[in-house]
């Protein structure tokens, strides 16, 4: 109720605004309808509640700004009805006021209550941002202060305490951040964008209760210190110089309690002592990353590293996956858009990763350009995670026609990501063409074949889209698996049994685009096989979809 | 810049004066132990790669405290973990599937109800890591029990035929809905188990669930509990040739019913003593 009095209030204090000059009112709409289809056992699907009865679930945002001289306030509507996101598993509803915030400039004062989106750097210590399709939305709760010593340096700090779907949760989060920007000679291209920001975090009297009974369990030579407080605190600047872009940042973190689950622990098993692994520790963490990137009319290259260790940073020390990060540590693998090149994606590893990404491109000529990309991410003891390395060349024919090929190397440590088998090493070769008949009607074509002898085996995938600009774009693809020859004859029978369950299985998509101004609906049927869904380093472990799926976004 | 500096210092003074931390005290989880006997429902499978270091981690815990005092028991209903091996038994059933269901979906695995207690700031009772379930575990045992749980099996080795008879005594009035749940685990079967990347052919698993001899969701108890006044319960089962009586046991506990589904008390018995 109390929201819902709040919500009406602050519509109203918006629309009487509405009239009056300088004044703006905008908005966006994001709607997803999923149609489940029946419960399949082969895919994985049975025994989840939409599937197996619910047959229909539904997200939606709706988002309300307004500004008037300075003043910005806005209000989100969220719903969720049955919904997959929070849990793939499962089944999620609640609805209300996801977000709500204020925000006014006085003079050189900048200030903000409510729910506030914001980053420290790359957001190594401190990133409050929203990820729906991964269902992350940690915006803090709280109040923002800024101030503007001049047109080059500011300052703002903030406390609150970040949010967990329509409640918050108890750990109090303070922080601040200087950002300054300083151009020694205003005629040459030579500049620093330094930064500093420091975050504390407060564990709550749950939180470390639970801890402590969890370590009184453990033998006292094993047992830690714990600490309601830790701080993690930053440096960071970007430089340019002419053609180069150099960006730097180095974070460290004071003792934090987390949980390691690769931590050797003693247990007793009769009158024996065993090692089990996992247990909480007491660490400090750091994480430096660094890009360099050059430019130069044709060509273009950057170098990417990353070294982390015990860098998680979260509500709870127990808190996995997509819960409860307070920080949020950059990707270092190439963002693959094909459905077969992005079908082994990693995510980022917080208690230790070293990685390095390397990205060259050269434009030969108008019409001919390549690129190459190279990633490599390791456990700190050298453990290899991932490596890819992609190839790929562009052939433009004017504005008529376009061609992209490239072939995807890929050594992908699925134990690690995803608790199965052991690496999976994989060829995946691509093509995507596009054909303009005329400035408003196009065809575009793709195609991927991977091959591999890991997991389930070799996939092709293969989609064609019609796009009749301005108003509609339709099409239709299809991932299938080829089935196996002549399996390892050490495999049992349950063994093959699960590596060929989907041979020769098809999963289609048709679908149907409609854009008009600025809303566009779509609608598609979509049997899609089980994966990892990862955006941004941030990744988790979906099952497979078989139904149609309904979105309608709009913006005003 | 001077004036930034000079802006900044009191800022960055304060943030760090409150920096000293007052030592967190570690207790000793065997004092203050009560009545209460704790429940861990496990959720594993036969191809969960990190399933076994739960598992061990629960039988460790177990011998901290005492068989008394915490009733394990693993549920083979981790979905697309839980396939049997070739020639390994299969533990899944409607069943113990309804059972999980019923508690709320999980998660990744291995993941474990702590007396199905739905903590602060979570959304589901299923727990994960493993490194969280002693913490859990230690504090319900500080819980004082509002009932105790008395089993009496009684088995015929010629039938296999076995009678439970479940007591239950509040020590005080407890209002809303209560179930009793009834189930028969099996110790100590040796069968395949995936262990990080490799297949144990002869692992040993522990506290499996063999049946739900209560509905899945618990049978509702339909005499008031009032302080004093014993409510009694009985169930009969046949036990299958292929459970080896010796190493069964019947585990009993009292829950909630509805969105608070907690376990206040549990039981655990051999079928042979």
């Amino acid at each position: 109720m109390k929201r819902l009095t709040l919500a009406i209030s602050f519509s109203a204090l918006c629309f009487s605004g509405y009239a009056q000059n300088n004044s703006y009112i905008t908005g966006s709409l994001q709607a997803n309808g999923n149609f489940f289809f029946a419960a399949d056992s082969v895919l994985g699907t049975a025994g989840i509640p939409q599937y197996d009865y619910q047959k229909f679930g539904a997200e939606t945002w709706l988002s309300l700004n307004y500004s008037h001289n300075g003043l910005d306030a806005g209000l989100r509507f969220d719903m969720f009805n049955n919904s997959n996101l929070l849990n793939p598993n499962d089944s999620y509803s609640d609805v209300g006021i996801g977000r709500w915030y204020i925000h006014k400039k006085i003079d050189r004062f900048d200030i903000a209550g409510g729910y506030l989106y914001d980053q420290i750097g790359s957001g190594i210590i401190y990133r409050a941002y929203e990820e729906r399709t991964l269902m992350i939305d940690n915006a803090l709760f709280g109040a923002q202060v800024g101030y503007q010593f001049n047109d080059n340096w500011k300052v703002r700090a903030f406390t609150g305490r970040q949010k967990q779907q329509f409640n918050r949760y108890g750990t109090i989060l303070r922080g601040g951040v200087i950002e300054g920007f300083i151009k020694p000679d205003s005629t040459k291209n030579f500049a620093f964008a330094p930064g500093a920001g420091i975050v504390g975090r407060t564990y709550t009297d749950e939180t470390i209760n639970s801890a402590r009974f969890e370590v009184a369990g453990y033998f006292k030579d094993e047992q830690i210190d714990l600490q309601y407080n830790t701080y993690a605190a930053t440096v960071f600047n970007t430089m340019t110089a002419g053609d180069f872009t150099w960006y730097f940042e180095a974070a460290g973190k004071t003792e934090d309690v987390i949980s390691d689950l690769n931590a050797p622990r003693s247990i007793l098993n009769g009158n024996d002592i065993d090692t089990t692994l996992g247990k909480l520790v007491n660490r400090r963490g750091y994480t430096f990353y660094s890009s360099l990137a050059y430019a130069k009319k044709g060509f273009g290259i950057s170098l990417e590293a990353k070294r982390t260790k015990d860098f998680s940073f979260r509500q709870d020390p127990n808190a996995l996956g997509i819960q409860g990060a307070i920080n949020f540590l950059p990707p270092m693998a190439k963002q693959n858009t094909y459905r077969l090149t992005a079908r082994f994606a990693p995510a980022t590893q917080e208690l230790g990763e070293q990685a390095l990404q390397l990205d060259v491109r050269y434009k030969f000529n108008k019409k001919l350009s390549a690129s190459i990309n190279f990633s490599e991410i390791q456990f700190l003891d050298g453990t290899e995670l991932y490596r890819e390395v992609t190839p790929e060349f562009t052939f433009k024919q004017k504005r008529k026609w376009q061609f992209i090929g490239g072939l995807q190397i890929l050594k992908y440590n699925i134990l690690v990501y995803q608790f199965k088998g052991k690496y999976v090493d994989a060829l995946t070769p691509y093509a995507e063409f596009l054909y303009k008949f005329t400035p408003r009607r196009s065809i575009r074509a793709e195609a991927q074949y991977l091959a591999t002898e890991d997991e389930f085996g070799s996939w092709v995938n293969g989609s064609v889209e019609v796009g009749l600009a301005p108003h509609w774009i339709i099409y239709a693809s299809d991932m299938y698996k080829l089935k196996h020859g002549e399996l390892d004859g050490s495999l049992t029978p349950e063994e093959v049994k699960a590596k060929t369950k989907y041979d020769g299985a098809h999963f289609p998509s048709l679908g149907v685009v409609y854009s008009r101004k600025s809303n566009r609906v779509s609608l598609a049927y979509v049997k899609q096989v089980e994966g990892i869904n990862c955006a941004g380093g941030i990744c988790r472990l979906e099952p497979a979809f078989h139904g149609v799926r309904l979105t309608l976004n709009s913006s005003f | 810049m001077k004036n930034v500096f000079l802006f900044l210092s009191p800022a960055v003074l304060l943030f760090f004066s409150a920096c000293k931390e007052q030592p967190v005290i570690i207790p000793d989880p065997s004092l203050n132990v009560t009545g209460r006997t704790v429940l861990v429902e496990e959720v594993t499978g036969v191809r969960c790669a990190n399933c076994p270091t739960g598992t061990q981690t629960l039988v460790s815990l177990q011998q901290q405290y005492g068989k008394d005092k915490l009733v394990v028991v693993s549920i083979h209903a981790a979905t697309g973990f839980s396939v049997p091996y070739a020639g390994g038994q299969d533990f899944r059933s409607a069943e113990t599937l309804e059972l999980v269901n019923y508690i709320g979906a999980p998660e990744g695995f291995p993941t474990a109800a702590v007396d199905r207690r739905l903590l602060l700031n979570e959304q589901l009772i299923f727990l994960t890591p493993h490194t969280r379930w002693g913490g859990e575990v230690a504090q319900d045992l500080q819980q004082d029990p509002s009932l105790a749980i008395a089993l009496e099996n009684t088995f015929d080795p010629s039938s296999r035929a076995l009678n439970i008879n479940v007591g239950i005594l509040p020590d005080q009035m407890l209002s809303g809905e209560h179930r009793l749940t009834v189930l028969i685990t099996q110790d100590s079967i040796v069968d395949p188990q995936l262990n990080g990347s490799t297949l144990i052919q002869n692992y040993i698993h522990r506290h499996v669930v063999r049946d739900v001899v209560s509905a899945p969701s618990g049978d509702p108890i339909a005499e008031p509990l009032e302080a004093g006044v014993l409510v009694n319960k009985t169930f009969n089962i046949t036990l299958p040739q292929a459970w080896e009586a010796k190493h069964c046991s019947v585990v009993a506990y009292v829950h909630r019913a509805g969105a608070d589904k907690e376990v206040i008390q549990a039981a655990e018995q051999h079928v042979i003593e």
